[in-house]
C-alpha cells in the first residue's frame, strides 16, 4: 500500500520536525556553547574541566556512586524479579505493580520520605538507640543516603527489565533440566541465570544512566560534599552563569553515559547469542 | 533444609518490600501527626496540616500550575508520539532504527543537558520562566513514554485492516482516523497517563526554567522540605502518596498497565 505508506511518512515527518526543533536544536546549542570562546572555536572549557581537581573529583564520585548503585540495584532487582516470576501467573501482575509502585510516585515526595527514615529523629536512629549504639547516628547528607535514594529511584526499572526476560524463559527448558536430574540450584545457575542475562544488562544500563544523570537525589539527600556532575553543571550554568562551562560539564556526562550504554548494549547482544 | 532456605528467601523479600515502601509508610503517619516533620514515629494525631494545606495559596497555585503544564504538555506529547510511532512502524522513512532511538533520546540524554539546551534557546526568545516554556520543555521530556507504548501497540496491529479500507475507496486520512486511531486509544491513554505523571513530577529540566512566579509542584515541595522546613508539606506529601496509589490501582484495573511497561 504505497499510498498509506506515504501518508504515514508525512505524519512521521511532522513529529521529526517537532523533535528536531525542540530536542536536537537545543542539544546542538549546548554543544556549540561548550566549544565557543568569544565567538571562536575553542576547547578551553573542556581543558578547564579535565585539568581541575574539583571537577575530576566530582566526575570520579559520579561514576563511583553510579556504579555502586547499579550493582546494588541489579542484585536486589534480580531477587525481586525472580520472586515475581515464580508466583502463580494470575497474581504476578499484582506483585509487579506493588513492587514497581514507587515509579508512579513523585520522586521529590519519596526523597522527603527517605529524609524522615534516615534523619536522626527517624526510625533507623530510634532502632539503633534501642540497640544501644551510643553515638548519634547521622545517615543523611552522605554518600550512603545518596546511594539509598538512587537505588530506590532506579530499582523499579531494573525489576521490570529482569522480570520481562525471566518471563520469556521457556518453561520446557527448565523442566527438561530438572527431569534430567539437575538440582534446583544447578538449573538456576546453568539455565535460568544465563538466559536472563540480557534483562540484567538492559536493566543495568538503564540503572547506570539514571544514576549517573541524577540531579534531584543529591540535592535532597546529599550534602555540599556529595554533589554529582549534574549538580555541578547546574551550578555552573544557573548559579555562576557560566553557560560554556555548564554546557561542557553536561556534555562530558552525556558522552560517558552514551559510552556505558553502548558497552552494556554489546553485552546484552552477546547474552542473546549465548 | 529446603524449607529453611525458602523461609530465608521470604524474609529477604519481606525486607526488600519494606525498603521499597518505607518512604511512603513514614510519610502518612507523619502527615497526620503533630510533631516535627522529620520525626518518626510521630506523636499526636491531627488533621491540622491538611486543613492548612488547602488554605496555602502558594501551594495551591503550584498545584494548578503543574496540572495545567502537565495537561498541555501531555496533549502535545501524545500527538507527536503517535505521529512518530506511525511514521516509524508503518511509514517509508529511511534509517528507522536510528529514528526510533532519536525519539527515545530524551530518556538517555542527561536532563541537565536538556535543561541547559532549553535555557540557551529560550533566553533570546524571552520566554524563560513562562508556563509556555515549561510546557514545551516537558512535552519533549515525556514524549518517549508515548512513543514506546504506541510503537509497541502499533506493531501488534494488522495493517490489512486499513488496506481494506483503502481498497474500498477510503481516503488516507479517513482510513487512519476511523480504522487505526481507535485501535491506538488504549495506548494513547496509558502512554498519556504515564507522561502526565512524569510531567507533574519533572524537577531537573524545570529547575532551569522557573521564575519566582512559576514554581511548579515538585520544586515547591523541595523548597518547603529543604529550605522553609514547613510542616504543611507533610500533608502535601501524604496526599500525593494516597492519590498515587489510587491512580496506580485504577490504571492497573482499567488498562492492565503493567503489560505496557514490560520491556
Amino acid at each position: 500500500m504505497p499510498r498509506m505508506k506515504r501518508f504515514y511518512s508525512v505524519l512521521g515527518w511532522i513529529a521529526i520536525i517537532y523533535m528536531a526543533a525542540l530536542f536536537l536544536y537545543p542539544l546542538a546549542n549546548v554543544l556549540t556553547t561548550s566549544l565557543n570562546d568569544n565567538g571562536s572555536f575553542s576547547l578551553e572549557q573542556y581543558a578547564k574541566v579535565f585539568s581541575s581537581d574539583v571537577y575530576m573529583k566530582v566526575l570520579g564520585r559520579t561514576m563511583w556512586i553510579a556504579a555502586v548503585s547499579t550493582v546494588i540495584s541489579i542484585v536486589l532487582g534480580y531477587a525481586l524479579a525472580y520472586f515475581i516470576a515464580t508466583r502463580r501467573p494470575g497474581s504476578q501482575g499484582l506483585w509487579l505493580m506493588l513492587i514497581i509502585s514507587p515509579m508512579f510516585m513523585s520522586l521529590t515526595v519519596r526523597l522527603y520520605g527517605w529524609m524522615i527514615v534516615l534523619s536522626n529523629e527517624g526510625p533507623v536512629a530510634a532502632a539503633s538507640k534501642l540497640l544501644h549504639f551510643s553515638q548519634e547516628v547521622s545517615l543523611l547528607f552522605s554518600n550512603f543516603s545518596v546511594i539509598v535514594g538512587i537505588v530506590h529511584y532506579v530499582l523499579p526499572f531494573v525489576v521490570l527489565n529482569i522480570y520481562t526476560s525471566l518471563k520469556k524463559l521457556n518453561p520446557a527448558v527448565l523442566e527438561a533440566s530438572m527431569m534430567l536430574g539437575a538440582s534446583g540450584a544447578r538449573t538456576f545457575w546453568h539455565i535460568t541465570f544465563p538466559l536472563s542475562l540480557p534483562g540484567v544488562f538492559a536493566g543495568g544500563s538503564i540503572a547506570f544512566a539514571l544514576a549517573a544523570n541524577t540531579f534531584l537525589v543529591p540535592v535532597m539527600l546529599g550534602g555540599p560534599k556529595t554533589n554529582l556532575l549534574s549538580n555541578m553543571a547546574y551550578n555552573a550554568t544557573v548559579t555562576i552563569g557560566n553557560f560554556g562551562l555548564g554546557s561542557a560539564l553536561s556534555i562530558v556526562l552525556l558522552i560517558i553515559v552514551v559510552i556505558v550504554l553502548v558497552l552494556f548494549g554489546i553485552l546484552e547482544r552477546r547474552g542473546h547469542h549465548a | 533444609m529446603r524449607s529453611g532456605l525458602k523461609a530465608v528467601g521470604y524474609v529477604i523479600i519481606a525486607l526488600l518490600l519494606l525498603f521499597i515502601l518505607a518512604p511512603m509508610l513514614v510519610i502518612l503517619p507523619v502527615s497526620f501527626g503533630s510533631s516535627g516533620m522529620f520525626q518518626f514515629p510521630p506523636s499526636g494525631f491531627s488533621i491540622d496540616r491538611y486543613s492548612a494545606l488547602f488554605a496555602d495559596d502558594r501551594i495551591m497555585s503550584s498545584i494548578w500550575l503543574s496540572l495545567t503544564i502537565a495537561l498541555v504538555s501531555t496533549l502535545i506529547a501524545v500527538l507527536v508520539g503517535v505521529l512518530a510511532a506511525v511514521g516509524i512502524v508503518r511509514g517509508g522513512m529511511p534509517f528507522k532504527g536510528m529514528l526510533e532511538s532519536f525519539f527515545l533520546g530524551p530518556l538517555i540524554v542527561p536532563l541537565v543537558t536538556t535543561g541547559i539546551g532549553f535555557l540557551i534557546i529560550f533566553v533570546p526568545m524571552g520566554i524563560v520562566g513562562s508556563p509556555v516554556s515549561i510546557a514545551l520543555a516537558h512535552s519533549v521530556v515525556i514524549c518517549p513514554y508515548v512513543v514506546r507504548i504506541a510503537t509497541a501497540t502499533l506493531r501488534q496491529l494488522d495493517p490489512a485492516l486499513e488496506e481494506a479500507a483503502i481498497v474500498h475507496g477510503a481516503k488516507e486520512g479517513y482510513a487512519f482516523r476511523t480504522v487505526v486511531l481507535p485501535q491506538l486509544v488504549p495506548a494513547m491513554i496509558s502512554g498519556g497517563m504515564l507522561a502526565l505523571l512524569v510531567s507533574i513530577d519533572e524537577y531537573t529540566v524545570t529547575s532551569f526554567l522557573i521564575q519566582a512566579n512559576t514554581i511548579t509542584l515538585p520544586i515547591r515541595i523541595y523548597q518547603l522540605v529543604s529550605l522553609d522546613i514547613n510542616p504543611v508539606v507533610t500533608a502535601l506529601a501524604g496526599l500525593t502518596v494516597i492519590l498515587s496509589f489510587i491512580v496506580i490501582f485504577v490504571l492497573e484495573k482499567k488498562f492492565v498497565i503493567h503489560k505496557y511497561l514490560e520491556m
